[in-house]
């Protein structure tokens, strides 16, 4: 068990009045769509409700505004250090998740918004290096930002890209982060996490999550619409997992105990 | 790849064969609830990758590793570089990823424990009838 792992809850739950944004119009138009009919599919170019947005957001705060994203790095640090700086090419999408999809939201919602917001803000300054006292980990990324700079493709990894080809998969993505998470820091947590979520639930509790967490995180999502599995109560910690099916399990032999 | 896991979990149940399939988010993980897991399991450990090796399953091989016992592990990952397809199904497919060779894997692991197990049952036998502890245990033995 790792010491010190938070754990966050996702409070988004599906409402019935969900609009959605349309990114042919530059997500300023609010769509009215009726829920269950994409409740089942999420994915970032169809607009579908919450989830979508969700989904959206974590593509927002992954792509790169040139186009260049074959490995997908994210990295979390305490947004009070760097509150001077905010990169002007995340201020559409900021206003634009703000204004039309949660505009009649809670204080809650607002919580979440800010880290979002704080997301941006700091990948941005993550891709511009901007931060001197992080060499170590800057360094990393910064072997990491050429090799993104070098493969110009798709948004998004793994071989479910289908279309656009290996040269535009990040495949070889898990194992070059996985070698920083093997490594604790000083104070015993993980140097990075690397999270994979598997729907849009997932994607959006841990991109709150690595939003809120002290520490570089990478998110590796997939292109293709995938149905959900989880849903708002879920709770995605670092560093756990979710048994989605259970094998019944022997008592002794012979004999079998069934259900979980 | 849960996705893909959930289907070949369908497959294998229609030949009411059960198994526990594991969404792991993150990395590091659990170690101590994935070896459980493991061990409820016959000591199998089947992983699913969309991406190169040194990934996931290594993780999960080198904590098996780390702890005393004979557990099996089958990785399944990208083990050619891929062709862009139509569909993710397709390079799926080409990959040898698809649901149906997640089945197919996770039945010849099947196949290989319970020879496995046979054998062991039979040396253990034939080892008690060398020895003469051969128990007469009444009539289920007869037939």
């Amino acid at each position: 068990m790792i010491p010190g792992t938070p754990s966050y809850t996702m409070h988004t739950s599906v409402p019935t009045d969900t609009c959605c944004l349309d990114p042919a119009n530059g997500h300023d138009d609010v769509v009215p769509h009726q829920e269950p009919a994409f409740a089942h599919q999420v994915g970032h170019h169809l607009c579908m409700g919450v989830d979508h947005n969700v989904l959206q957001l974590s593509d927002f705060a992954l792509s790169r505004q040139d186009g260049c994203a074959d490995l997908e790095v994210i990295v979390c640090y305490r947004h009070d250090r760097f509150s001077s700086t905010v990169n002007p090419c995340h201020d559409t999408s900021n206003h634009a998740y703000s204004s039309a999809t949660h505009r009649n939201r809670s204080a809650l919602r607002q919580r979440e918004r800010e880290s979002i917001a704080k997301l941006h803000t700091r990948q941005s300054l993550v891709r511009h290096g901007e931060h001197d006292d992080l060499a170590g980990i800057r360094l990393d990324l910064h072997l990491v930002g050429r090799h993104v700079d070098c493969d110009d493709g798709g948004s998004h990894v793994g071989v479910s890209l289908a279309a656009d080809g290996p040269s535009q998969m990040a495949l070889p993505d898990v194992a070059f982060f996985r070698a920083w998470t093997t490594v604790c820091t000083n104070d015993g947590k993980p140097l990075l996490y690397l999270l994979q979520p598997a729907d849009a639930y997932a994607a959006y509790a841990l991109t709150v999550a690595m939003a809120e967490y002290d520490g570089p995180c990478y998110l590796r999502t997939v292109r293709p619409d995938v149905p959900l599995l989880y849903n708002d109560a879920t709770t995605f910690p670092l560093g756990g997992h979710h048994v989605l099916s259970q094998r019944p399990r022997p008592l002794h032999r012979g004999r079998w105990l069934h259900g979980p | 790849m849960v996705h893909e896991a959930q289907k070949a979990l369908a497959l294998l149940k229609e030949q009411d064969i059960a198994a526990t399939l594991v969404d792991l988010y993150s990395l590091p993980f659990d170690e101590t609830a994935i070896l459980g897991l493991v061990k409820d399991n016959q000591d199998q450990a089947l992983t699913v990758e969309d991406n190169y090796g040194a990934g996931i399953g290594s993780a999960i091989a080198e904590m098996l590793a780390t702890h005393r016992g004979a557990y099996t592990l089958t990785q399944m990952h990208v083990r050619r570089i891929p062709k862009s397809g139509r569909t993710p199904d397709e390079v799926l497919r080409a990959l040898q990823l698809s649901a149906s060779d997640i089945a197919q894997t996770a039945v010849k692991m099947l196949d290989v424990a319970t020879l496995a197990r046979a054998m062991r049952r039979r040396d253990t036998y034939e080892r008690a009838r060398l020895q003469g502890r051969l128990q007469w245990h009444g009539a289920q033995y007869s037939a």
